[in-house]
């Protein structure tokens, strides 16, 4: 009799919650997005406190009238998205090439939302897996923290447990599914996780691409590919609106690594990276937009000098947004080889949808296990 | 030799048919991925895997296997013509399986996912997945020694070990093909998801201490992936984030109104336990007995089993609720959860003690002198499904590089088993005692790419009856068992993630363990091929030890499309 009375009154609750949740549907709470130089006074405070390291950073800024330290901050301030409120990308492709030509290739779907600074919560952010079956339905849950010590905290919803598995952060040096990023390389890195020099200015030896990128109103930059590779030619365009490109696909991709003299990019800043925390890499060499401070190109040296990897970026203009003083840019391409194995993976946004009404809900465990199938 | 050759057409029959299926599939795919059903609200993927295993140890059959019964307590364990007879009246598989293909399976599963509406925040979705396999062992194998009986008028093992092995594993029961059906409605308030689903609590892995919800089906053992072995049940299960400003914590309301049991072994299966051989053997000589009066013409056996009613009282419901906290090192994650559910598998009720030329006894100390010589037998043997109040918690948390996780289960008034012979207290063979599991575990990456993961796993009975036993074999039962687990990974970076190799070491203190190495190769995106083994060492009753003449060498090739 007990049993009944208990269950009948979680059928009653049950039905008051559902009744309550129909009729109340939720507007949820409005963010403001970070300005870089906001974002770049929350980190003021250096965490390294070698003062041969602070001695030069202040040097710099007297020299170059910014620090290597504050140019690699603004840097990931476009890394993860700062400048929006929130950030879709309903279609990605992560296509991993092998040196010996084959292609395998992810698709997945992210969403980001950018929290106030007060919440000590940087950003929230989720991933799922489109394809292959394999991965499919796999999904992540990411949150960074504002805080230069505090690390980010990542879960993973596995859908062949139907549960939810925590990572460490010390994950970190991990390959990204397989892609030849590593967790870190997607973002994950503080900006005293490395001492940073600037080297030198020099203008970024790429090429702007007219016939890879001609949308109305982007830019990008891009760094010369092989005009004989041959393979097939692909298109993906998603459905939903937002900024999408279409443009044919070449497989294989070939880079190449020879610098175009007779056209180069824009003035950068060449940066000197030295981790201060155990990983793969003993040096990274960045290009930093000398104008915008992202990143346009990394190259990954191990502790004998030798190039291990590099990391090149492009982004695109998506116009102004309200209140924000110049362009607005988010990124378009990655492309990462691993030069010990040959294997490059490229990243490609297919389209993006910046400032949509994604809400918190969206960055919990319980709507991930609540989605996933 | 004739047989020989209908094998080998069998096999080839078989391996045709599924590279048929794999080649049909493929071409209605488009790439490497889902395939392309025309509409972009209908998605359908899945894959066809198949498992094939051979045994590398023998089975030695079951005559040792009543050592440990006290069946008369005052002779000792020598020779008694009680355990002579059980031996002789069980299903034995005395076989020189070694070296001999132990399955041949053949799965098939298919997910489809019809997305009614889909808008920013509000999404109604069907579910449902098909999945079935075969395992065509029954069709291929030949005679590998099935051999029991013996006695006249007992049941004879005709036929051969390796099919009866396998045999209810041959053509699955039309109602496991469709396996999920649910619709999910999802907004911001909530994730409601109403139908035939799985639902999975806890955080540890390989055990199941808070992952109660739904059944299990057991006849291969643990060896199973999660997503084939858990049973979905009709269910309710809404997860109410009921704070705006704190949408990372939910209340979650599940509500099963479905009864299914654990899928157990069948007498005789590879798979089946050592206390389930006890119950088979000993229903089949109490039965022999009766039928044949050789206890005298007073004597009457009774087996009786009932599932629970499917009615309304009977339902099972679970509150959990779940949250994170923001720490200074790093977000808590937490959940409290209570559970009432039924114990999905039967325990086993003795009534009724009877002694030949005596009558009906309570117990082995009934006639001191005269009742411990002999046999017991039971005259009744109830199968009855149990009642559990479970409250659960787990956390995970990192801290530094080291990822932590736990769980613990406080289950109130759990039925333990008890030595019915030699408990002074009365007949039952059950007694309601409270119980407390808890695991520890650790995740933790070393040099770049090796995964390490440890769990500590500790099952405690409060209040420990005396003469606690494992179940009918009356083999004693500690009230503190401990396991740890042990799992390492690692892909090989000269194969760019595509191979890799990763081992399961499980550890159990009363002397048993499992070992699970395994390779894996990704051949294509659609292709993945695995070899690895099941190694089991221990002692019969044991969790794990009792399969150490079970050990198998495996491949695995699966295509998902």
């Amino acid at each position: 009799m007990k049993t009944t009375r208990g269950l009948l009154f979680s059928i009653i609750a049950l039905g008051i919650l559902l009744s309550f949740a129909l009729v109340a549907p939720s507007e949820g709470t409005e963010v403001t997005p970070v300005s870089a130089e906001k974002y770049l006074e929350l980190y003021k405070d250096i965490a390294i406190k070698d003062p041969a390291y602070i001695a030069q950073l202040e040097n710099e800024k007297k020299q170059y009238g910014i620090s290597a330290r504050d140019i690699q901050i603004i840097n990931l301030y476009y890394m993860k998205f700062m400048q929006f409120k929130t950030w879709d990308v309903p279609f990605c492709r992560l296509p991993l090439l092998r040196e010996d030509g084959q292609v395998r290739e992810r698709q997945v779907t992210r969403q980001q939302i950018t929290m106030p600074p007060e919440s000590g919560i940087e950003t929230k952010g989720n991933f799922a897996f489109l394809s292959p079956n394999e991965v499919r339905g796999m999904k992540a849950l990411m949150v960074t923290y504002y805080s230069p010590t505090k690390e980010s905290d990542y879960w993973m919803y596995v859908p062949s447990l139907r549960k939810i598995r925590r990572i460490s952060a010390a994950d970190r040096d991990d390959s990204f599914f397989g892609s030849d990023c590593t967790w870190a390389d997607a973002a994950d890195i503080k900006a005293d996780e490395e001492k940073h020099r600037i080297l030198r200015e020099a203008p970024y030896p790429i090429q702007w691409d007219e016939k890879i990128y001609d949308e109305p109103g982007t830019a990008s930059w891009e760094h010369v590919f092989d005009p004989s590779c041959a393979g097939k030619e692909g298109e993906a365009v998603d459905k939903l609106q937002g900024l999408q490109h279409k443009y044919p696909f070449k497989f294989p991709l070939n880079p190449g690594r020879k610098a175009r003299t007779d056209n180069l990019g824009p003035m950068c800043y060449v940066v000197e990276s030295i981790p201060q925390w155990p990983t793969y890499y003993a040096k990274k060499i960045t290009w930093y937009h000398k104008d915008y401070k992202f990143s346009l190109c990394q190259d990954y040296y191990d502790e004998k000098g030798r190039h291990i990897k590099y990391f090149k970026r492009t982004y695109i203009k998506i116009g102004e947004q309200p209140g924000v003083p110049g362009p607005t840019w988010s990124q378009n391409w990655w492309f990462l080889k691993t030069l010990t194995t040959g294997h490059s993976t490229f990243h490609d946004v297919i389209s993006q949808v910046p400032n949509k009404p994604i809400q918190e809900y969206q960055f919990t465990q319980s709507y991930l296990v609540g989605t996933g199938r | 030799m004739l047989q020989n050759k209908k094998n080998i057409f069998s096999i080839k029959l078989h391996v045709l048919l599924l590279l048929t299926a794999c080649l049909s599939i493929a071409c209605m795919c488009q790439g490497a991925y889902a395939m392309d059903t025309g509409d972009p609200r209908f998605e359908v993927w899945g894959y066809f895997q198949n498992d094939t295993a051979w045994h590398y140890t023998s089975n030695p059959g079951l005559k040792d296997i009543f050592k440990y019964q006290r069946v008369a307590p005052g002779l000792g364990n020598f020779g008694h013509p009680a355990a002579l007879l059980i031996n002789n009246l069980s299903r034995q598989n005395i076989v020189k399986h070694r070296d001999s293909l132990e399955k041949f399976e053949n799965s098939f599963n298919i997910k489809m996912l019809y997305k009614v509406k889909d808008c920013q925040n509000e999404r109604l979705s069907i579910f449902g997945r098909i999945y079935t396999k075969v395992d065509s062992m029954y069709d291929l194998t030949n005679d590998q020694g099935w051999r029991s009986g013996g006695l006249p008028g007992a049941l004879h093992g005709a036929g051969n070990a390796g099919r009866y092995y396998r045999n209810d594993l041959h053509w699955r029961a039309s109602k496991q093909i469709p396996r999920e059906f649910y619709v999910d409605y999802n907004i911001p308030q909530m994730d409601l998801r109403i139908g035939k689903q799985m639902i999975v609590w806890g955080e540890i892995d390989g055990f199941r201490l808070l992952d109660l919800v739904n059944p299990f089906d057991l006849r291969e053992f643990i060896l199973d992936d999660y997503e084939d072995s858990r049973i979905p049940q009709w269910s309710v299960d809404l997860k109410w984030r009921f704070l705006e400003s704190k949408p990372d914590q939910y209340l979650e309301f599940v509500w099963i109104p479905d009864f299914e049991a654990n899928q157990i072994m069948k007498e005789g299966s590879q798979w089946e336990v050592d206390e389930l051989k006890v119950y088979y053997a000993g229903d089949r000589t109490f039965s022999y007995v009766d039928k044949y009066n050789l206890f005298g013409g007073n004597y009457h056996y009774k087996n009786k089993y009932k599932e629970p009613a499917e009615t309304f009282e009977n339902s099972n419901f679970g509150v959990r609720y779940g949250g994170v906290k923001q720490m200074p090192g790093g977000a808590l994650s937490y959940t409290l959860s209570y559970l009432y559910t039924w114990d999905y598998s039967w325990a086993p009720f003795v009534k009724g003690w009877f002694m030949p030329g005596v009558g009906n006894v309570n117990s082995h100390h009934s006639i001191p002198g005269v009742t411990d010589l002999f046999l017991l037998a039971p005259t009744t043997i109830e199968r009855k499904y149990t009642r559990n109040h479970v409250l659960g918690a787990t956390f995970n948390k990192v801290i530094g590089k080291w990822a932590f996780r736990g769980e613990g289960a406080l289950t109130l008034h759990k039925y333990v088993a008890v030595d019915p012979l030699l408990n002074k207290s009365g007949q039952s063979m059950e007694k309601k005692r409270n119980t407390l599991d808890y695991c520890l575990g650790f995740d933790r990456t070393v040099y770049t790419d090796w995964f390490l993961s440890g769990q500590i796993i500790q099952n405690i009975v409060l209040d420990a009856p005396s003469h606690m036993v494992k179940g009918l074999s009356l083999k004693e039962k500690k009230a503190l068992n401990t396991f740890f687990t042990f799992v390492v990974s690692k892909p090989f970076k000269r194969f760019n993630d595509q191979a890799g190799l990763s081992a399961l070491i499980a550890y159990g203190t009363e002397g048993e363990y499992w070992m699970s190495p395994k390779l894996w190769w990704e051949v294509t995106q659609n292709i993945k091929a695995s070899l690895g083994a099941q190694i089991f060492l221990g002692q019969h009753y044991d969790t794990l030890g009792q399969f150490n003449r079970q050990s198998q060498i495996y491949t695995q090739l699966k295509y998902s499309f």
